[in-house]
């Protein structure tokens, strides 16, 4: 009898806080910059030096705990991992054992219209560590590497969800949909490509209705949201391949090969660490009031989830185009902001699904670094509305905009693309056409009605798109009688 | 030998005030006592007479200047070689750290930068503040001024010697279960360790975090109160350091301990203080009673335990401190093949034996098996003995109990032997409940001095003032003579 | 772990290759005579250790902070760092303002 088998997946993402310093000093928290100058005694673990926590950091984390919606610990410390790597300065990371700053979470999925709770185990704060550069071409000819800590000392949460996921693409949709909740709530950059959202995975297969779970494996170095998906797909298949065979999955951390498009051993489990956990005595602990809480609840945003149901409920979107327009709060504010201005919600989601996105896509972009305001996407609108221009000169002139930033107005009058709806302006050009295409005009008069709109469109072409439409039908349409 | 060197900061204040001295001449006369007796006392890691000779003429030029100074300004004073000083090399005593120079000193260092106090040197101590004789320096054996062939005690014997041998006019030094007090008491002068939290560790390599509290050495109470008001208040830079407004330890210097009870912990210190200090300490207590203090018998719960909780805390914070030290970023460093060898050769080479037992030991207690049996085992009994001091404290306005169980014994002898409880078990009950304590010399057994601890509950300090000033001004057992070599 | 029965006690004995393993957690490298002396040491300071098991602890919560401090916190101002030549001042393994280690694999 073949077994169907079932995945568990449970991921641990750990998020770069978006403050002004690190966690435990006052060195500036930024991407990039000259190695080795954002520290100082504490980050670079100078003897002596000690650790006073950012307040930032804190409110941060319970930001996330809040729209994560977590129970907010009244009582959490800081404790010593310890163990020994060239980017761990003091040779312990300070991070949250067993009372980290919030527990008991849940968000909620939607994958193939289904809704699912993905639940949140704990949320904790720790230290991030330094980087650990290459030295030569390529790795395997460095004969050493190069440490730099001004990363060391940023401040991270770790996410550890329940193992509730059972498919790579689960896993996907939850990691976007939780990359969304950070971004909204403002407490991270949330961008896999620099590192300031990274995520590992725990996958286990057991045959379906079994209770009791299989063997873990850890996966590591997934650092797009694609990698995480076909790193899942790769690791359940080849699970299910051992299994089948009758072999045994042993525990054991693996890596994934972008290139290769595989997982490879890192370490067994034999080789697991002890971490000898301690409270940190450098450290005071963190005693969360109530009313704190609350201030924080009450300062979030509109969680992605309420934005959604908003725009289906309130502007009437579909669930998809909501769906796509409310994935990051970037765009989630221009769609809204534009709408403001003018209120034409499917219009408008269109033209941001369509060209903006596109546009974007095709620049490989982001929305954050485009020229194009709400404002001028909104007046475009307009003025195609109010029959200026045309949607195909639309078109253009968004192009336009997006490469210039500068206002449509200004675009439509200065390549003077201004629609015409003169009668006697296009009558000339409509007699023109009639003229020099008379198999179209005979067709037309036998009643293939069809020809019309070639017609229409040989004046379009000679009016080189700014003729009105609908002008041209009309005048056509009497000449032809 | 000149008159300067056995006077008290306060006494040499009065004659820089009067300009009967100047900073130069004081600093220069302790350089040469220094160059005198420190070949045979070995109290100093490094002299940094450069330094010191600078700094002495810039306190004279702003005293000419008529600028206030502060009652240390001008005045010769040693550290202790864990207290990072910018600049000038911090060793702790250890072949790990024997060309670090740090990039930042410590806060206590700046405020006695602000006061013009004078440095004249660092001081030799048991590798990283582990031991009690500080034989387990990497680089040489410090001796007790009183008796070269004796110990000065430990951990910071070389800042005890250096104040005893007229080195230095007061010293700081860090207490992690009496490394101050012990050598205060085995070099007779007084030792301080204030209440946890008072005085900013920032810049000071710990040993034991939970139980490290920075403290003085000096020659008499009203120096100890200065230098106090000198380095202890709230520091942003350590989350430790206890908030509020300081007080002005020269109030405390009272003349009167009517009424005062004082509590005397007798059963804990049967079998394990030596009849002839106990015989000394008997004095004391009579000597107490006779001005008005009333004395009685307490006992303490959870004797047994004690210095266990103690060992298993020190080792277990220690092994985690000490693990920064691996060879990549500053001290020694011993190149491997890979990472890993990198790491453990520069480690074995660079630590020296006591560190690497307390280390194994700490990393034992800490491993996850053990975790529950040693490590968290030792911090609920720390509780319960915490909790017991606060009762005691309740009925008592303190505690009073010789500071060692022996004096001075001769270098390379089997402490095992002589002491028949562990050396710092009188002290480390201090460091266990983070309240204040104080070491007075009270006279000499065969020339080697006996110390008097007296423990107050936390921010109790005036209490111990108040015994240590009264005992001062009322006999002469509490200022004994400088020691060393005599100046020819 | 093996255990050894002293006094009427269930006590643990410490083999060196329990020590060995310690110390490869802390990095260090023992030498034979280290291995075989620190064992020894080892078995001494836990045997002094065992009296803790006579403390009666059930109930009591772990003192884990001396003083009754909470929310020690720092306002998110960036403030001082070293420059990169004082960062590096330590240590002659330098290599483009980084520290150098042996290879990672
Ligand atoms: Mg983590
Ligand atoms: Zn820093």
């Amino acid at each position: 009898m073949r077994v169907e088998w079932e995945t568990v997946i449970g991921l641990e993402i750990h998020a770069e806080l978006k403050t002004k310093t690190k966690i435990f000093c006052s060195c500036p928290n930024e991407f990039g910059g000259k190695e080795n100058t954002h520290v100082c005694p504490v980050c670079l673990g100078l003897p002596g030096a000690l650790p006073v926590l950012n307040k930032q950091v804190v409110e941060y984390a319970v930001r996330a705990g809040v729209a994560l919606n977590c129970a907010i610990q009244s009582y959490s410390k800081f404790d010593r991992k310890n163990y020994f790597y060239p980017d761990l300065p003091t040779a312990y990371q300070i991070s949250q054992y067993d009372l980290p700053i919030c527990r008991n979470g849940y968000l909620e999925i939607e994958v193939n219209g289904e809704k699912k709770k993905i639940r949140i185990n704990r949320i904790h704060l720790e230290e991030d560590a330094g980087k650990l550069l290459h030295s030569g071409s390529s790795i395997t000819s460095s004969q050493y590497s190069l440490a730099d800590y001004n990363r060391a000392g940023v401040p991270l949460i770790e996410i550890v969800t329940e193992p509730d996921l059972s498919s790579a693409e689960e896993a996907r949709v939850f990691l976007e949909q939780l990359r969304a909740v950070l971004e909204y709530t403002e407490v991270s950059d949330v961008k896999m490509e620099e590192g300031s959202l990274r995520c590992d995975a725990n996958i286990s297969l057991r045959p379906v209705g079994s209770t009791k779970l299989g063997t873990k494996m850890e996966i590591k170095n997934m650092n797009s949201f694609r990698a995480l998906e076909r790193a899942l797909a790769y690791e359940i298949e080849r699970q299910q391949e051992v299994l089948e065979e009758g072999g045994k999955i042993v525990q054991e951390t693996r890596a994934w090969d972008e290139g290769k498009g595989m997982t490879a051993v890192m370490r067994s489990k034999e080789e697991a660490h002890d971490y000898r956990y301690f409270p940190d005595p450098d450290l005071a602990p963190i005693i969360l009031e109530p009313e704190w809480v609350e201030e924080i609840r009450a300062s979030l945003p509109e969680l992605p989830e309420a934005r959604k149901e908003r725009l289906v409920q309130e502007l009437g979107l579909s669930a998809y185009d909501a769906g796509v327009l409310t994935a990051s709060r970037a765009l989630a504010e221009f769609f809204d902001q534009t709408v403001a201005v003018y209120n034409a919600p499917k219009v408008v989601a269109n033209w941001i699904m369509v060209e903006y996105l596109g546009l974007l896509n095709a620049n490989n972009l982001e929305l954050e670094k485009s020229k194009i305001t709400p404002k001028q996407l909104a007046t475009l609108l307009i003025v195609q509305a109010e029959g200026k221009i045309s949607g195909k000169i639309a078109k253009k002139v968004f192009a336009e905009m997006f490469a210039t930033g500068k206002d449509p107005e200004k675009i439509i009058k200065e390549k003077g693309l201004v629609q015409i709806s003169d009668e006697g302006a296009l009558a000339a050009v409509v007699d023109k056409v009639i003229a020099a295409n008379p198999q179209s005009v005979e067709d037309y008069r036998g009643g293939k009605k069809k020809a019309l709109g070639y017609l229409v469109g040989q004046v379009m072409k000679e009016t080189k798109g700014q003729a009105n439409p609908g002008v041209v039908n009309k005048l056509l349409q009497e000449k032809l009688k | 030998m000149s008159s300067l060197l056995g006077l008290t900061g306060h006494e040499l204040q009065a004659l820089l005030t009067k300009k009967e001295i100047s900073s130069t001449d004081l600093v220069k006369e302790y350089l040469t006592r220094i160059k005198m007796v420190d070949d045979q006392i070995k109290a100093l890691v490094t002299v940094t007479e450069k330094e010191a000779l600078e700094q002495a003429r810039k306190a004279d030029g702003l005293r000419e200047k008529g600028v206030k100074l502060s009652p240390l300004a001008g005045i010769p004073l040693a550290l202790s070689d864990n207290i990072c000083t910018a600049g000038i090399r911090t060793t702790c005593s250890s072949r790990m750290l024997e060309n670090f120079v740090p990039p930042y000193k410590a806060t206590v260092v700046e405020k006695l930068a602000e006061a013009k106090a004078v440095l004249v040197g660092k001081c030799n101590l048991d590798e990283f503040g582990l031991g009690t004789t500080t034989e387990n320096s990497a680089f040489f054996a410090t001796h007790n001024p009183h008796d070269l062939q004796a110990v000065p005690g430990g951990a910071c014997g070389g800042a005890a010697a250096a104040v005893a041998g007229g080195e230095a006019v007061f010293a700081l030094g860090t207490d992690t279960g009496g490394s101050l007090r012990e050598p205060a008491s085995f070099c007779g002068v007084i030792g301080f360790k204030p209440t946890y939290g008072s005085v900013s560790r920032y810049g000071v390599i710990p040993c034991a975090s939970s139980l490290d509290q920075v403290g003085s050495l000096t020659r008499d109470m009203t120096d100890c109160a200065l230098v106090m008001n000198a380095i202890s208040g709230h520091d942003p830079q350590d989350s430790t350091s206890v908030s509020g407004a300081t007080s002005d330890f020269t109030n405390f210097l009272t003349d009167d301990v009517k009424g005062l009870k004082i509590g005397i912990p007798q059963e804990y210190l049967q079998g394990r203080v030596v009849p002839e200090v106990m015989a000394s300490f008997e004095q004391a207590v009579k000597k107490l009673e006779e001005l008005g203090a009333h004395c009685a018998e307490v006992s303490l719960a959870h004797q047994e335990a004690i210095v266990a909780t103690y060992q298993i805390i020190v080792a277990a914070e220690a092994s985690s401190n000490l693990a920064r030290f691996d060879g990549v970023r500053y001290g020694l460093r011993i190149e491997g093949e890979d990472v890993d060898s990198l790491f453990k050769k520069t480690r074995s080479q660079g630590l020296g034996a006591e560190a690497k037992k307390q280390i194994i030991l700490g990393t034992y207690v800490l491993s996850s098996a053990q975790y529950e049996d040693y490590y968290l085992k030792a911090l609920k009994v720390r509780a319960l003995i915490k909790e017991e001091l606060a009762k005691v404290f309740q009925e008592y306005d303190c505690l009073l109990t010789p500071t060692t169980p022996t004096v001075a014994f001769d270098l390379g002898a089997d402490k095992e032997k002589i002491s028949r409880g562990k050396l710092d078990s009188l002290t480390c009950l201090a460091n266990l409940a983070g309240i204040p304590a104080l070491s007075l010399p009270w006279g000499t057994l065969q020339g080697r001095p006996v110390g008097l601890q007296l423990l107050s509950r936390a921010c109790g300090e005036e209490t111990l003032f108040r015994v240590g000033y009264t005992l001062e001004q009322n006999t002469n057992q509490t200022r004994l003579k400088l020691k060393g070599k005599e100046v020819k | 772990m093996q255990y050894e029965i002293k006094d009427g006690e269930m006590i643990v004995k410490i083999t060196v290759k329990d020590v060995e393993k310690i110390a490869d957690l802390a990095k260090l490298e023992l030498s034979a005579e280290e291995g075989q002396g620190f064992t020894q040491d080892l078995q001494i300071r836990l045997e002094r250790l065992e009296v803790l098991k006579e403390v009666d602890t059930s109930g009591v919560e772990p003192l884990v902070y001396v003083l009754p401090a909470k929310n020690v916190l720092r306002e998110d101002r960036v403030g001082q760092c070293l420059v990169q030549e004082e960062a590096l001042a330590n240590t002659s393994e330098v290599e483009d303002g980084c520290f150098k280690v042996p290879r990672i694999v």
